[in-house]
This record gives C-alpha cells, structure tokens and sequence, in this order.
C-alpha cells in the first residue's frame, strides 16, 4: 500500500508541473461553457426536453476535464516506454502490480483534482445537491476517472509511438464524447435513431457509455432531469472495473517486454 | 526549399494528419448532425459544416509555432540558422511553408465539406479560395511571431490554448454573428474584430450557404490580416531569432 | 587439543548461471556465469554493444532472461524478482526521469520510495545532491540540465539509497575529470560503506582504477574475469623493459637475460639498447639490474612498462575496444 502511495505521489507532482498546459485546458473548458453554451442557449430548439443549454452542459464539461486530464497519464507512460524511463519504475522494490494499481489510480487522483474546479462552478450556477447526492456525484467521477486512466493506459502501452497515441487517444475521444449526452441529451439521439438518420449500434453505445451515465446522474441531481437510474451506477462501476484490470494486466505484461 | 521542408515534413505525421481527418469526418457525422437538430439555426448542419472547414485550416497552421520549440529543444533550430539563408527568406518560407501544408492537409477535407454541402458559387468559391490561402498564411506567421516574442514553450502552450479557445468560439465559425449579438453584444464585438469570421464568412458565400452583401470588406480584413503578421513577423523574427534563450 | 579457527567460506552475494538474453535471432548475452563477491567492485568492460548493459537490465530484474538465472543475495531474479529489487540499485547509462521533474524531487522520492525515514531522508538528501554538486541546481528541470547534470543526478540516486548491491552503468559518461574523481571517491566510500558494485564502462581507466576484478565482455560473452594485475600478467611478455647502457651488451649478458624464466624475448634494438619482453617485471627488475652490475655493465636508463585493458581485450579478442566499437557499428 505504501508504495502504491508512492507512485500516486510521483505521478500527482508530475501533474502539478504540466501547469501551463492545464492552465490553457481550464481557459478551454470555460470558453466552451461560458461563450458556446451561452450561445446555444438563445438558438435551442424549443421542442427539445432542455429548456436552458448552459445547465445542461455544465455538468458535461465536468466529464470534459476529467477525462482530459484523467487520460494525460497515458501520455506519460508512453514517453517513458519511449525514453526507456520505465526501466526506472521497474527496478524500484515494489511488486509489478503495486505499479500498474499505483499508476491507474495516479491518473484517476489527476483527474479528480482538475475537474474540481468545473464541478464547483457546476454548484454555483445549478444549485448544491444533497449530502448523499453529492457522495454518489464524486464516487461516480471516481470510479469513471480511473476507468479512463486504465483505458489510457492500456493504449499508451500498446502504441509505440507518440503520433499512434494520440491517434487512438482522438478516435477514443471521438467515440466516447460524440456518442454520448455529454453534449446533446440522449433523448435527441435516441429520436434521431428511430428516424434512421444516425446508426442504430452508435445510439446503443450512447446509451451505456459510462460518460452519458456520469454527465445524466449529476444531471438528474442538480437539475431534476434526466430520471436518475441505479442502472448508470452499475454502468460506470463496470466501465471502471473492466478497464482498471485490464490496465494493470497490460502494464504489467506488455512495460517487461523488450 | 525551407518550404519544402516543411511541408515534407508536416506530412511525415501520416498518423495525425489520419486521426484529424477522422476528427473532421465525426465532427461532420455525429455532432455537426445532433447538433443542427439542437439548435433553431436555419440549415445549421451545412452552416456548421463550412466553419468547421475552417476552423480546421486554423489548427492546422498554428501548428508551424509548435515545430519551432521542438526544432530549438533537439538543435535543429542552430543548424537552420547556420544555413546559407537570410532570416528574412527563412521566416518567410517558415511562414508559407506552414500555411501551404496547413493548406494541403486541408484540401480534401474542404473537398469532403464541398460534397457535403452541395453548393457552390464558382467565382466566389475562387474567392474564398484565395482569402483562406492568406489566412493560413496569415496564422502560420501569427504563430511564429508568438513563438520568437515568446521563447518559452509553456508559456507559448497556454497562449495558443487560450486564443484557440477565444479564437474559434468569439467568430462567427459556429454561429451567426446576429445570434451571438443575441447572447451577449460584447461577443459579437469581440468577433466582429475576429479575422476568423471574415474567413469564414468568405469561405459560406463561396460555398452558398450564406449571402455576403459585400464581400470586399472580409477580403481587404483578410489581406490585412495576413500582410501585417507577415511583415511584423519578418522584423521581429530578424530581431529575436539569435541569441537562444529558448525554454 | 589444539583449536583450529574456524574457517567459514562466504558465500557470493550474486550468482550468476548460464544468464541468456536473445532479441530475436541476436544474442546479447550468452551463457555468462559469474560469481561476485560481498563487497567487491567488479568492473565489466567491454565496447558498446558487448551486452554489459543487457546483463544488467537481467540482474535488475528490468527485462527477462530467455535462458539461465541469477541470484542476488538469497534471491533467484525469476522467482522473488521484487526481493532482488530490494537489494539492488541502478544508475543507469542513459538518465532515466522525466522532464519535468527537479533533481531534488527525483532524488527525494528514489529515498522515499527505498524506505529512508523522514528525518534521514531530508538530510541525506542535500548532503547527497551537495556530493555531487547539484544542490544549487535542485529545483530546476531535467529538461534544462546539461548530460553531465542528468548523470549526476543519476548517481545520486544510488548514493543516497545506499543498496547492498549498486550497479552503474558508465558512471562518468559526459563528464569531466574532475567530476570524475569525485564520482570514483563517492563509489569507494559506498564500498566501504558496505555496498558490492558492478561497474559497467568502456573506460579502461576507470574499469583498472576502480575495479578488483574485471570482467571482459565482447558479443555477448565474458571471455575472462580476473584481477587487473592478473589479467595482465596473463599477456605472456606483456609487461616491457627498455634498457639503454653505456656501451655495446655483449653476447654472455644478453645469454644470462634469456635464462630468466619471466623473460620471454630479448631484442638488442641497438648495440647499446634492449628491450626485454617478460611478465611480472616488479619481481624480475631487481635481478636484471643485480645481473648488470655483477657484469659491470652501466645502465643509462631504465623504463619499464605493463600492459593496459586494452592491451588485454586485445589479446582476448583479437581487437582493441576501439576496434571493436567500429566493428559493432
């Protein structure tokens, strides 16, 4: 345990020095909220279920920085294969899987911590939820965080190259964002599937993608709607589940091989 | 040949040009879709689709400023400065070597956003052409005058971070001006100053998906635009390129 | 009664067997075995490419062997490779640490994630990055430290954790020679402290300087491990005397020289100068010099040489390192 802490440690100091980077992804995250959204506002389209465009974004961008920063330890862990600074890691006196659990966690702790201040903003402008409410709301990013950082890690262990990752980073990004409520209400998804114009196996994905229940729960905490559902919980607990394993099993398979 | 160069080696990254062109077709397909069907903009999917054209030839040439803090982290930059090149050949070719690939990776996308669309107005399209050449030009030299006043790669980070954040969503790239004028008039003001949404302006009337009542005024904005970055570029290159001091 | 001491034999704190690593069709090291002893430095020398630091990623328990094993201390590196792990510390040939990370950052967490204390641990820390002049550096990034710097601080990490065994790979690589002997005085007083060392280098400065044994790699394979003295007491006539007398030597000297067992060849380069080719010279010098003045024969001068690594590669190989750098390229 001690070490997992250590490497949680390592990897949190890291993250603290990327500052200009977070910096200029915080400017991003709020021009989107408070310019787009904003925006959109004045043009939705009366017959949606939203009324109000910048409440129901705000929580989405909570899920937008977590994800940015939850997925950067990937990043790192594929400079290091590059660098060969993983032979570092690998000769320290701990135990392989006190290292892959250590690194997972490390990028879930990253991810909790950049995506606070969005999640404050999200209580000033749609209200506080209640004392469980708000447990359930950090549990759930928890989990969601470290479900991200193992998918990040898995691909950065399986990319040998900086341009290949972030290559599977976009098409990952891609996937999981447009195909998801993070920015439009499942609802409209899910109409433009019964009408044909959008396939059938994207609305499925849309409608178990860990971000649309992640972004839907605090939703339906803070804003009464969509209906909250145990079912996304039991979602982003196995999202988290599958990919924080399969995370530790990759790292720890695929850094030893040369 | 520092053209050349550039543009050789822009298309060295197939992997990301691949993974943008992905990005461009999603952005198309999965949100510029949902999203026309979310906002009460008349024929906002193809209004959508124009902008994000452009949107992407800006990323696409800002990159130019990137490649110079890694060329002075691995010495390359000495070594282009020890070349039979004037500085002032040397930040022009940057400059156009920069916009001309920026130009090229985005060519076929335009081509995927011309079928899209569906309509063109031949003469104003060449128009719009020639003005989203410039652009580039335009912000590939905007870039590198950053990058040399600047010569720290962090702060350089957040300085492109923050103005692609303002940049993009302060024009009219995914909005009407009027709509944003709606919203909040000091962001309409702020994207009525916004070379990006003359561009974009240009480059809807030349596609038709929007009328331009007169289109000199965003073509004089662009020109402007280009020859001050690219002159204020050229002397302040000359002044700070030596010297080193690069972070 | 008489009382013997007892006399317990101490085992090897690494034991090396039939260690094999292939990357493909290439072997990088081949069989090697090998015992090292508590609280020697063994010097393994041999050019870029030799498979040193392939032999070292194995012991670290980094990469895995294809064939053989090894065993640090009580511990095979197959089985209980996190034990070997605790026993061990490497600085490796290239830096290893991100670019954004600070000496003293990388150097504080190496001591903490090695289990020193608190209070041992900041103080050990600046008496460390002050041994190896980086304290007024401490804070800045790696990405702006110069190689010499990064190496440094790379060390440092193996000083401050004191293991029971420390491996460095090419120690002193881009740095200068005054940083040099500071580097070679901190590796002798962490022997002295109680640490066993395995040097890797393709100095052979540092590997005789240094070392109590050397070991001599070349594709893959120890050719020999032995004492500097001895490796080169094993180039027969390897060590050199010129001797430069004031007349001609006459035939009955030159005769009485070649009956010397360590002589090995004795050429009259001139009438007045010879050079003698024989092994250990420091035994032989004092009888040379008793047979000259029994002659009465007068020395002008007297210089003698021994072989170098070099010298001894070569006569393993068939190359000198230099050679076999070029070789491998």
């Amino acid at each position: 345990m001690r070490q997992i802490i250590h490497i949680v440690e390592h990897d949190f100091r890291n993250f603290l020095r990327y500052k200009m980077w977070l910096v200029g992804l915080i400017a991003m995250n709020l021009a989107d909220l408070f310019i787009t959204a904003v925006v959109y506002n004045t043009v939705l389209n009366p017959n949606l279920a939203i009324k109000n465009y910048f409440s129901f974004f705000a929580p989405g961008l909570v899920v937008t920085g977590l994800f940015a920063s939850a997925f950067m330890i990937g990043r790192e862990i594929n400079m290091e294969r590059r660098r060969e600074v993983h032979h570092y890691m690998l000769c320290l006196p701990m135990t392989r899987m006190e290292l892959a659990v250590g690194r997972v966690l490390s990028g879930g702790f990253r991810g909790m911590v950049y995506m606070s201040p969005l999640l404050v903003t999200c209580f000033v402008f749609l209200g506080l939820p209640t004392v469980p409410q708000f447990f359930v709301i950090l549990g759930l990013l928890f989990l969601t965080a470290i479900g991200i950082s193992g998918l990040s890690i898995a691909i950065a262990v399986s990319t040998s190259s900086l341009e290949k990752f972030v290559t599977a980073r976009g098409l990952v990004y891609y996937a999981l964002f447009f195909c998801s409520s993070v920015f439009y209400p499942l609802s409209l998804i899910q109409q433009l599937g019964q009408e044909g114009k959008f396939p059938a196996v994207l609305v499925a994905f849309a409608e178990i993608n860990p971000l649309s229940s992640t972004s839907d729960t605090i939703r339906s905490f803070l804003l009464g709607s969509p209906q909250f559902s145990y079912y996304s919980i039991l979602n982003v607990v196995v999202f988290s589940a599958v990919f924080t394993f399969s995370a530790a099993f990759a790292y720890v398979k695929i850094i030893e091989r040369k | 040949m520092v053209i050349e160069r550039d543009v050789r080696l822009f298309f060295q990254y197939k992997f990301m040009i691949i993974m943008r062109a992905i990005w461009f077709v999603s952005q198309i397909a999965l949100f510029g879709l949902i999203a026309s069907r979310m906002v009460s903009i008349p024929d906002y999917f193809r209004y959508y689709v124009a902008g994000l054209s452009v949107m992407t030839l800006y990323s696409a040439a800002i990159f130019i400023g990137f490649d110079l803090y890694e060329e002075a982290e691995h010495g390359v930059f000495e070594y282009l400065l020890s070349l039979p090149v004037s500085r002032k050949q040397l930040v022009l070719g940057r400059s156009i070597g920069g916009g001309l690939r920026a130009f090229i990776y985005v060519g076929p996308l335009i081509a995927v956003s011309l079928y899209v669309i569906g309509s063109l107005n031949p003469i104003a399209f060449l128009i719009s052409l020639f003005a989203l050449f410039l652009f580039a030009f335009g912000v590939s030299g905007m870039s590198i005058t950053l990058a040399v006043i600047i010569k720290s790669s962090d702060r350089f980070d957040i300085l492109m971070g923050v103005l692609d954040a303002l940049i993009v969503r302060l024009s009219t790239a995914m909005y009407p001006l009027v709509v944003l004028q709606a919203a909040n008039p000091f962001y309409a003001g702020l994207a009525s100053l916004n070379p990006l949404t003359y561009v974009t302006d240009l480059f809807r009337w030349g596609t038709a998906v929007t009328a331009l009542s007169n289109p000199l005024l965003p073509v004089l904005v662009v020109v402007a635009f280009f020859g001050f970055f690219t002159f204020v570029g050229v002397t302040i290159y000359d002044k700070r390129i030596e010297g080193g001091g690069w972070q | 009664m008489i009382f013997l001491p007892l006399v317990r034999e101490v085992p090897p704190i690494i034991r090396i067997q039939n260690l094999t690593k292939k990357f493909g069709t290439m072997t990088a090291v081949d069989h090697l075995n090998l015992n090292i002893e508590d609280g020697e430095i063994l010097g393994l020398l041999g050019p870029n490419g030799a498979g040193k630091s392939t032999a070292i990623l194995m012991l670290a328990t980094v990469i895995k062997p294809t064939e053989g094993t090894a065993c640090v201390g009580e511990y095979d590196i197959r089985k209980q490779p996190e034990r070997v792990r605790g026993l061990l510390g490497i600085a490796f040939q290239e830096p290893k640490m991100l670019w954004v990370s600070t000496p003293w950052d990388v150097v504080n967490w190496h001591a903490k994630v090695c289990g020193l204390s608190t209070t041992e641990r900041k103080r050990r820390v600046k008496e460390v990055l002050n041994a190896v002049d980086m304290w007024d550096a401490r804070k800045k990034n790696v990405h702006a430290l110069s190689g010499g710097m990064r190496k440094r601080v790379e060390i440092a990490k193996v000083l401050i954790q004191r293991p029971k065994v420390a491996i460095v790979d090419e120690p002193t690589a881009q740095i200068d020679i005054v940083g040099k002997h500071r580097i070679w005085n901190m590796l002798f007083e962490l022997r002295d402290a109680g640490s066993t060392i395995i040097l890797a280098t393709n100095e052979l400065y540092e590997a005789d300087k240094l070392s109590d044994r050397v070991g001599i790699m070349h594709k893959g394979k120890l050719l020999v491990c032995d004492t500097p003295k001895k490796l080169k007491d094993s180039i027969v006539g390897g060590d050199i005397v010129d001797v430069q007398l004031e007349e001609a030597a006459s035939a009955e000297v030159v005769q009485k020289l070649r009956s010397f067992k360590e002589i090995v060849d004795v050429l009259q380069v001139k009438p007045q100068s010879l050079r003698l080719h024989l092994n250990r010279v420091e035994e032989v010098v004092p009888r040379i010099v008793s047979l000259f003045a029994k002659q009465d024969v007068s020395i002008q001068s007297f210089r003698m040489s021994e072989p170098s690594l070099d010298d001894v590669f070569a006569h393993y190989t068939g190359l000198t390192i230099e050679e076999a750098q070029k070789d491998k390229e």
